[in-house]
């Protein structure tokens, strides 16, 4: 079984109580195909049921329905064991009564493979892996980097053709973090496996995956490459969700004015006018009268004007130098904006600024569907 | 404000804190001091009270005739107590006045009870938790019907004071016992079958341990292809082997001490534990306190070292929720 | 995997099946026919619970239900049915039992004797010759019978038959004197055979020197009432009352067990004998089960607290002796202090009556016994409190106090402003286990004091008497075994500490996840 394409149909998992009455459904029909040899990382809110997909693919929680196939064979019904996964938990779940060794040897023991193919196979996972010289240790003496490593290596060892990662670094701190990260990337290329990763760490996730699944409540909000999901959000969720900080997301109307069409924020109180610019100007000409989410990164208000550019008269409320760059929080009418402003600036508060949005990276999100409008 | 002043005062400032403090640490000083006696004062007499009647007892085994506890130091040292619950044959003067002696030996040496108690005790406590452990297994890791209500029931039910159940524990060993004689009435075999039924705050207790263990550990042995019970005996039993040896402890003092069921059961002397042979000294008309403090010391000792020795695991089981009985 | 590992199970279900189910043959053969039942329907369940994958978590509770189901819930069962029975020595036997003894009765009927003859064949058998006293040409002999000198005859229901003989003849074997007889008692074993002459009349052995014709008493009607052969009087059974009655009211026979519902319980609520008793010593119950609570709990909490004061040398000294009373097996401490307590040799008083010249009466008085009961107790069940507590405390941020020091706060204010409200609403769901487990605390009562001194008019009932001790003599102590009433009580007894186990499990529960 050499093919690890992963491919998942119509799933739906409700959890149930003892006497098998329903509970929550945490995953509600889902569809999501992983290609072989692909980095797929799944990321959501916590809650959002990125877990229980996980689970279900490894076999560790019981499918309500829709399919679950790798390699092109549905897995439903196979045990984990036999599905060719091999699985990196949060905690490491190592096991804490046996050397390092037979943490990574056990399932091996457990096929029966000789122990010459064991130990061979055992002394190399471990030496690539750094190991080698604390296999004769209990976990309780690694740090936990090395227990990751260890239950890395004990993934490593099955010789899957997918893996599985339930947010593998989040016990680490952030140095260790970044190193693992590198190694676990390096192990991807090297090994070529399938490899389904969950984490609710959107830098992991840009970094690390071919491409990101985004879910929010059990569903899928959009699946595609790191750029794509930046550039190309297909609603407002993965918009908000993406990118930090995060994208400034203004609800309002589009309102016909003799100087043209405009934006006009509606929170509270009546806030931020933006006069609209083609290829902005051309979406919106649908919307006339109509409530829209009106969508712009923080690096796409700049100081500089390009030609697609509409300048917005504000002041500095709160600036977060961060040296090559600024965050600026910026007051215009009663609303507020983010923008990152590159170069080495100091600001003070109450400082006028002309905020300049870039029309050709503005996103326009219908306010009932919340998809992008395009 | 008053800057220009202050900069002259500081010396005398100090002066004053110095004194007042050093006043204050004095009797601060001698206040702890006081409490601290009177603190080892308290737990010097509570101690006393603790150990005083154990010593009384040790006294007691070496004193002749049987007399209850009452000293410190015997009066008359005497081996006989001793040699008696070892099953020894002493002599014994009858009267006095003529000289006349026997020999005495006691028909079972009371040291057979002690060794009875350990056989049943430890096989009661061995099952307790091989039956108590994989239940607890159960109710920790599988999700099956009325899961919740048995387990509450499970307590509840076990409130019944068995000692008032003895009709029944008679007729199904009565019962058993013409079927298969040696698990029948009069028999260890049948005494361990009737204590293997209170298990069910063992189960609580194991149950609690291992719902602290993360799953993900076995879930990870089953991705390695073991199969629930390769993961219960592989995985789960060894890293609990210290909630073990506290159900193993508790049952075995549980069962060392208990004696209504064992009277009951067990009715000829050579079967006897440990509780019922004592009591057997103590009876209305004839009390003979030497024999039962020889017995005592004799049985007590060894118990009592090893509780002691094991004492860290009991204590950390016992905040866990158990309670001895 | 399967091929290999299915065998294994297989074979093993089969060397746990085969047995079982010969010990079920077995039972069923004996005439137990619902035991057998319901022991193969557990036998099946098994089979079914191991063979098949959709009962897998069954596989591990099964063998701890097992244990439970048989050693806690059927007496529990048993003892609550017992509880709506009377059932005690007088009412002992089962219904059928007593019938059938009623129906072995016999009588001397008529006015035929007969001499008898013993004649010894091999092995320790006899030949029994009958002869007719006033007709001895009427002669009979039974075949080779077993007698063992001196010991009643185990078949005693047993009737034999005896065959006429011509006369003159002699069965096989040395015939008996009658001096021999006697000095073998050989007549004991021969008292408890009957012997059925071929017109079915019974002939029994009457004294020494000669058997007797004896009819059967009664006779069983269609209707299940019995007639008196020998004056004609109608007998039926009476369930109420547990005993065969004829008309004029009076009882024959022994008495039998049987269903009355919840008389036992109106005589709890109603019957001055019990009712007084049994009210005294619920509230000596639950006021011994307060005291012991919170002694313990007092005393466990002092300690905990004075060695946690991190000033004081040797804690971990002083905490090691002080659980002492824990680690002793209970029955010997409690057995010690017996002695300690005697109220003439013991240590106690001889230490009192040495400094204080004042000897309490530790035995006979019921203050004084239930003083000691619960010093003994607070001695024994102290070190559990305090180790409990020593726990909460220990999980108690040291800045609490330190905050409330600088708040101007002393030791006491401490305890009870702070320690107390912390500890005490986790520690409630063990104060109430504790109660619950006071409450039936038998060992203590029933070794120390065995529930003495008596109560005055309280029949069997002491002043120290738990409910759980004063049942237990009621239904196991001396005579007058009262089954039915004891059972009774037990039942009410579990009720009690019963609900509390819920309620607790309630309180409990918000805080353990189940
Ligand atoms: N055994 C269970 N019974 C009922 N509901 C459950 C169970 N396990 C998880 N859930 C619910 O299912 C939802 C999804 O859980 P899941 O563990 O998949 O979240 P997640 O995306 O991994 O979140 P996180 O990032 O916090 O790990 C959650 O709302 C959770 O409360
Ligand atoms: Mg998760």
């Amino acid at each position: 079984m050499s093919d690890g394409s992963v491919e998942i149909k119509d799933l739906v998992k409700t959890y149930v109580d003892d006497r098998g009455r329903p509970t929550f459904t945490a995953v509600k029909k889902i569809n999501l195909l992983i290609q072989n040899g692909e980095f797929m990382v799944l990321v959501g809110p916590s809650g959002c049921g990125k877990t229980t997909t996980l689970r279900m693919v490894a076999g560790l929680e019981k499918i309500t329905s829709g399919t679950i196939s790798i390699g092109g064979r549905v897995v439903n019904d196979l045990e984990p064991k036999d599905r060719g996964i091999a699985m990196v938990f949060q905690n490491y779940a190592l096991y804490p009564h046996m050397t390092i060794f037979n943490n990574m040897a056990f399932g091996l023991q457990l096929a029966k493979k000789k122990k010459d193919f064991i130990t061979e196979t055992v002394g190399r996972t471990s030496k690539a892996l750094g190991l080698d010289k604390m296999l004769e240790r209990k976990p309780q003496a690694l740090s936990g980097g090395q227990r990751q490593r260890v239950a890395l290596g004990r993934a490593i060892v099955r010789n899957p053709t997918v893996f599985l990662f339930d947010e593998p670094l989040s016990n680490l701190d952030a140095k260790m973090r970044v190193q693992m990260r590198s190694e676990i990337s390096r192990l991807h290329g090297q090994l070529g496996s399938t490899m389904i990763y969950v984490t609710h760490d959107q830098v992991e996730a840009m970094t690390m995956g071919d491409r990101i699944c985004v879910m929010r409540d059990g569903n899928i909000m959009q699946v595609a490459d790191p750029i794509t999901l930046y550039r190309k959000p297909e609603n407002v969720f993965v918009a908000g969700f993406i990118g930090s900080p995060p994208m400034n997301l203004l609800k309002g109307k589009i309102e016909q004015r003799p100087e043209g069409l405009v934006f006009t924020e509606m929170g509270e109180k009546a806030g931020l006018t933006i006069p609209l610019k083609p290829p902005v100007a051309d979406l919106a000409s649908r919307y006339v009268g109509k409530n829209i989410i009106f969508g712009i990164r923080p690096e796409h208000i700049t100081e500089e004007c390009t030609a697609t550019c509409v300048p917005v008269e504000s002041s500095v409320d709160i600036a977060e130098p961060m040296g090559s760059e600024s965050l600026v929080y910026l007051k215009a009418g009663t609303g507020t904006l983010i923008s990152r402003i590159h170069g080495e600036h100091i600001y003070h508060m109450g400082q006028p600024i002309t905020a300049n949005i870039n029309m050709e990276k503005v996103h326009l999100f219908d306010t009932e569907t919340e998809k992008v409008i395009r | 404000m008053a800057f220009p002043s202050l900069k002259t005062e500081p010396a005398r400032v100090s002066n004053l804190r110095d004194r007042s403090t050093r006043r204050h640490r004095l009797t601060h000083e001698q206040r702890l001091l006081i409490r601290k006696v009177l603190a080892h004062a308290f737990l010097l007499s509570f101690l006393a009270i603790v150990l005083v009647p154990f010593i009384m007892v040790v006294s007691a085994s070496f004193r002749q005739g049987n007399f209850a506890p009452s000293r410190l130091l015997p009066d008359k040292v005497s081996l006989d107590h001793w040699k008696y619950v070892l099953g020894i044959p002493y002599t014994e003067v009858v009267n006095p006045a003529t000289g006349e002696t026997r020999v005495v030996k006691p028909v079972v040496p009371p040291l057979l009870w002690f060794w009875n108690s350990i056989k049943v005790s430890c096989l009661s406590s061995a099952g307790i938790i091989l039956l108590s452990g994989t239940a607890a297994y159960a109710f920790s890791r599988f999700k099956f019907k009325f899961r919740t209500p048995i387990l509450s029931s499970l307590l509840i039910l076990q409130m019944f004071p068995m000692v008032l159940a003895l009709v029944a524990f008679y007729v199904i060993l009565d019962f058993t016992g013409t079927y298969v004689k040696w698990l029948g009435l009069n028999t260890q075999a049948g005494l361990i079958m009737v204590y293997l039924g209170g298990i069910s705050s063992y189960i609580w207790m194991i149950k609690g341990y291992f719902d602290t263990i993360p799953a993900s550990m076995e879930e990870s042995a089953r991705i390695d292809g073991a199969s629930p019970f390769q993961t219960f005996v592989r995985i789960l039993l060894p890293v609990s082997i210290p909630i073990f040896a506290v159900v193993f402890i508790l049952s075995f003092i549980g069962y060392m001490s208990e004696y209504p069921v064992a009277s009951v059961v067990l009715q000829t002397g050579n079967n006897w534990t440990l509780a019922v042979g004592a009591n057997s000294f103590l009876y209305e008309q004839e009390k003979l306190w030497g024999r039962f403090a020889a017995l005592a010391v004799l049985s007590g000792v060894p118990i009592t070292v090893v509780f002691m020795l094991c004492q860290r695991f009991v204590i950390g089981g016992l905040t866990s929720g158990g309670i001895k009985e | 995997m399967s091929l290999t590992t299915l065998p294994v199970r297989q074979v093993l279900m089969a060397l746990v099946l085969l047995p079982a189910l010969y010990l079920d043959f077995a039972i069923y053969q004996a005439g137990n026919v619902w035991i057998a039942l319901a022991f193969l329907i557990v036998i099946a369940f098994g089979a079914y619970i191991y063979l098949r994958r959709e009962a897998y978590p069954f596989r591990y509770l099964f063998p701890g239900f097992l244990g439970f189901g048989l050693f806690v819930i059927f007496p529990l069962v048993y003892t609550v049915c017992i509880g709506f029975m009377k059932y005690s020595s007088q009412n002992l036997l089962p219904y059928d039992r007593a019938l059938e003894l009623l129906l072995q009765e016999t009588y001397l009927s008529g006015d035929v004797s007969y001499h008898y003859q013993l004649f010894a064949q091999d092995a320790g058998k006899y030949i029994l010759v009958l002869q007719d006293m006033k007709d001895p040409g009427r002669r009979f002999a039974s075949e080779p019978i077993d007698l063992k000198a001196g010991q009643q005859s185990g078949a005693s229901e047993s009737v034999t038959p005896v065959t006429p003989i011509a006369p003159g003849t002699q069965p096989p074997g040395k015939p008996l004197e009658m001096a021999q007889v006697t000095r073998e008692k050989l007549f004991i074993p021969m008292r408890g055979r009957q012997f059925s002459l071929p017109d079915k009349t019974i002939v029994t052995l009457e004294g020494l020197a000669r058997f007797a014709a004896r009819q059967r008493l009664y006779t069983l009607n269609p209707d299940g009432t019995l007639t008196n052969r020998r004056d004609g009087s109608i007998v039926h059974a009476d369930p109420q009352q547990g005993y065969f009655v004829n008309q004029k009211g009076e009882k024959v026979g022994v008495g039998f067990r049987t269903f009355t519902g919840f008389d036992n319980y109106v005589r709890i609520l109603s019957d001055p004998r019990i009712q007084g008793p049994f009210l005294r010593i619920f509230l000596w119950t639950v006021a011994f089960s307060i005291f012991s609570v919170l002694g313990t709990f007092a005393t466990g909490l002092l300690l905990a607290v004075v060695l946690e004061w991190k000033e004081i040398q040797c804690r971990k000294i002083y905490r090691t002796l002080l659980i002492l009373p824990y680690a002793v097996p209970a029955v010997l401490s409690i057995l010690i202090f017996k002695g300690l307590f005697n109220q003439e040799f013991g240590a106690v008083n001889a230490f009192l009556r040495g400094i204080f010249h004042f000897a309490p009466e530790w035995e006979t008085n019921p203050w004084g016994a239930r003083a000691m009961i619960l010093l003994v107790n607070i001695w024994l069940g102290y070190p559990y409190m305090m180790l409990i507590c020593t726990g909460m405390l220990q999980s108690i941020p040291s800045t609490i106090y330190e905050a409330s020091a600088i708040d101007g706060s002393n030791a006491l204010v401490d305890l009870f402003k702070i320690t107390l409200p912390l500890i005490l609403p986790p520690l409630f769901p063990i104060l109430i286990s504790s109660f619950a487990f006071n409450f039936n605390n038998f060992n203590l009562v029933y070794l120390l004091t065995a529930g003495g001194p008596k109560m005055v008019g309280g029949g069997i009932a002491g002043e120290t008497d738990l409910l759980v001790t004063y049942t237990f003599n009621l239904a196991f102590r001396d005579s007058g075994t009262n089954y039915g009433l004891a059972s009774a009580i037990a039942t009410i007894l579990f009720i009690m500490v019963g609900v509390l186990a819920w309620a607790n499990l309630r309180i409990g529960g918000r805080n353990v996840k189940m």
